[in-house]
């Protein structure tokens, strides 16, 4: 009798939850879990509240509006459906959560296994600092960023901007439109830290930020401002590099083919008008999100690569090959500077958009070179702790 | 989340791996559809979640019962219509049918016993060998003295044994 009721039991417990429903249940917890907390900050704080909306507005909007982080999304959905909740819930994860283990020793690392190409490679790289960012902001929002939080994200963004801007490199001295590719990140890099930086230096002007925030944030934001400056360093030295290679290239044309001179010019005049022509069209989708101020400066600025262009279509009609190219390259420059201003802005404003932060808490980011970022964030540590202003950039012009 | 956050979170994600089938199985009995029971549990986690979150409990695996007992309470008020009790007819068999994991030993039998079980007898046989649980923590589930819950287990445990009987005859 005893073995039949046995055999009950060990009947009644083969009834249980599949391992996907477990992971799926599971996840869809935490998710209730997180709602509910958003929902009680906003009876508490809510500006905390709507600062942890805008850490998943962040998300949302690189994952849907960033063609370069399409596939290692992909990948992160096949993780989450294969590992189950734990990898799902893994990526809310934020350093010294129990989970952030699995986002960065588990998620991540499956995730780069499938950027098989070097174009695909620096795309993770970079999708990998603004996870770090997008930490940070969560962290930030929820007062609780310290002193050993913050000194890891500082290690794991100086590595993965130096991984990032050595895998650029790689990518430029392929040429052509892996050149392109290489130019585009390392502008969508600096315009995150450029947001990311202006937005976390208001929260931390915020007065229910809590000091020890502050006074990391303060830290943390040098370090940004350090990578920027060397993501634009970087840049720079590739434009220079690749500058350089053209006028050698011409210098040797003008001596032994004026066709391959033609070639080069417009080569670059149609790598001008592309840039120019895909500039254009993320503009009208993301205009209504900038400000008039942001939006009068992109005009001008895109008049000016306009005119630019039209002034080496002249110099290629004349046959001054060397000069038209130079042309060209300067409107490529003008054109870069454009998406810069435009990408940082664009993505400062959604977030000021959901925040409910007026504009002129922020101000726009007008920087045109985005260089010496150190010079627009002052630290304040007089009173109630350190206080980070930013300050426009009025000489905007080139 | 600060570190009593970060305790809590920790706590949770064990007592979750821990009671997650368990619970679901739970609701099962009570409910007899698969997915009720999952939405069930579910509602139990995420209150029990947001009470550990501001307070202390000495016993989780009893409040976790406890919790789940109250959200199927509540899923059958709101259904005022169908008995508590009322467990769809073969429910048990059904699942045997539906669970053929464990090919050696036939299990339909067994379970169908089960469905001839009253409401309350299925829930303290469950409670107490399905789910590993003593008396004490049984009695404050189930809101009883736990000597009533052990005098509960011997008879539901009989009743048990006669239906073996009449299936051996």
């Amino acid at each position: 009798m005893e073995k039949e009721f046995e055999s009950i039991i060990k009947a009644v417990k083969n009834i249980k939850l599949s391992d996907a429903e477990k992971g799926e249940m599971r996840a869809s917890v935490f998710e209730n879990l997180s709602l509910r907390v958003e929902q009680n900050d906003v009876v508490t704080n809510q500006k905390s509240n709507r600062l942890i909306e805008y850490y998943q507005i962040i998300k949302n909007y690189y994952f849907m509006n960033n063609k370069y982080k399409l596939v290692p999304v992909m990948v992160m959905v096949l993780i989450v459906v294969l590992a189950g909740g734990t990898s799902a819930f893994a990526e809310k994860a934020v350093p010294g959560d129990l989970l952030y283990g699995v986002k960065v020793s588990v998620n991540e690392p499956i995730a780069g296994i499938f950027a098989v190409t070097k174009e695909e490679k620096v795309e993770w790289q970079e999708r990998l600092v603004e996870r770090r960012l997008v930490e940070a902001q969560k962290l930030v929002a929820q007062n609780n960023l310290k002193e050993n939080t913050r000194a890891y994200l500082e290690s794991k963004i100086q590595n993965q901007v130096a991984e990032f801007s050595a895998g650029s490199n790689d990518l430029a001295s392929l040429g052509g439109g892996s050149a392109s590719s290489s130019d585009d990140l390392n502008i969508r890099l600096q315009a995150s830290l450029k947001a990311y930086s202006n937005v976390l230096a208001v929260v931390s002007n915020d007065k229910n930020t809590k000091d020890e925030t502050k006074q990391e944030m303060g830290k943390l934001l040098a370090v940004l401002s350090d990578s920027q400056n060397k993501i634009k360093d970087n840049y720079n030295k590739l434009e220079s590099k690749d500058n350089k290679e053209t006028q050698t290239f011409s210098a040797a044309g003008t001596d032994t083919s004026n066709a391959s001179d033609s070639s080069l010019a417009e080569t670059k005049q149609n790598e001008a008008t592309n840039l120019l022509n895909s500039i254009k069209l993320t503009y009208q989708k993301e205009k209504n999100g900038l400000s008039v101020n942001i939006q009068d400066k992109i005009n001008g600025k895109l008049a000016q690569v306009e005119t630019t262009i039209e002034e080496g279509k002249t110099l290629l009609a004349s046959s001054d090959y060397a000069n038209a190219t130079d042309k060209f390259q300067l409107a490529i420059d003008q054109a870069n500077t454009t998406k810069l201003l435009m990408l940082s802005n664009s993505i400062k404003g959604d977030i000021e958009d959901d925040m409910g932060i007026e504009n002129e808490d922020s101000g726009d980011i007008e920087e045109d070179d985005f260089g010496n970022v150190n010079n627009n964030i002052k630290i304040d540590s007089k009173i109630n702790g350190p206080k980070i202003n930013i300050q426009d950039d009025e000489g905007f012009d080139d | 989340m600060d570190n009593n956050g970060d305790k809590t979170e920790k706590l949770f994600v064990q007592l979750y791996d821990t009671h997650a089938d368990a619970i679901f199985r739970f609701c099962y009995f009570k409910t007899g559809d698969r997915e009720i029971a999952k939405d069930l549990a579910q509602d139990t986690f995420v209150k029990v979640f947001n009470y550990l979150k501001n307070n202390d409990v000495q016993n989780t695996k009893s409040f976790i019962y406890t919790t789940a007992k109250n959200t199927i309470i509540d899923y059958w008020r709101k259904k005022k219509s169908v008995v508590e009790s009322q467990l769809p007819d073969g429910f048990f068999e059904s699942i045997a049918e539906k669970d053929n994991s464990e090919n050696d030993i036939d299990y339909s039998i067994f379970l169908s016993l089960l469905d001839k079980l009253s409401e309350a007898d299925r829930e303290v046989i469950v409670l107490r060998f399905i789910e590993d649980m003593n008396s004490r923590e049984m009695a404050a589930i189930l809101g009883e003295r736990e000597n009533t819950i052990l005098v509960r287990i011997s008879r539901a445990k009989e009743k048990l044994r006669a239906l073996l009987k009449e299936i051996e005859k």
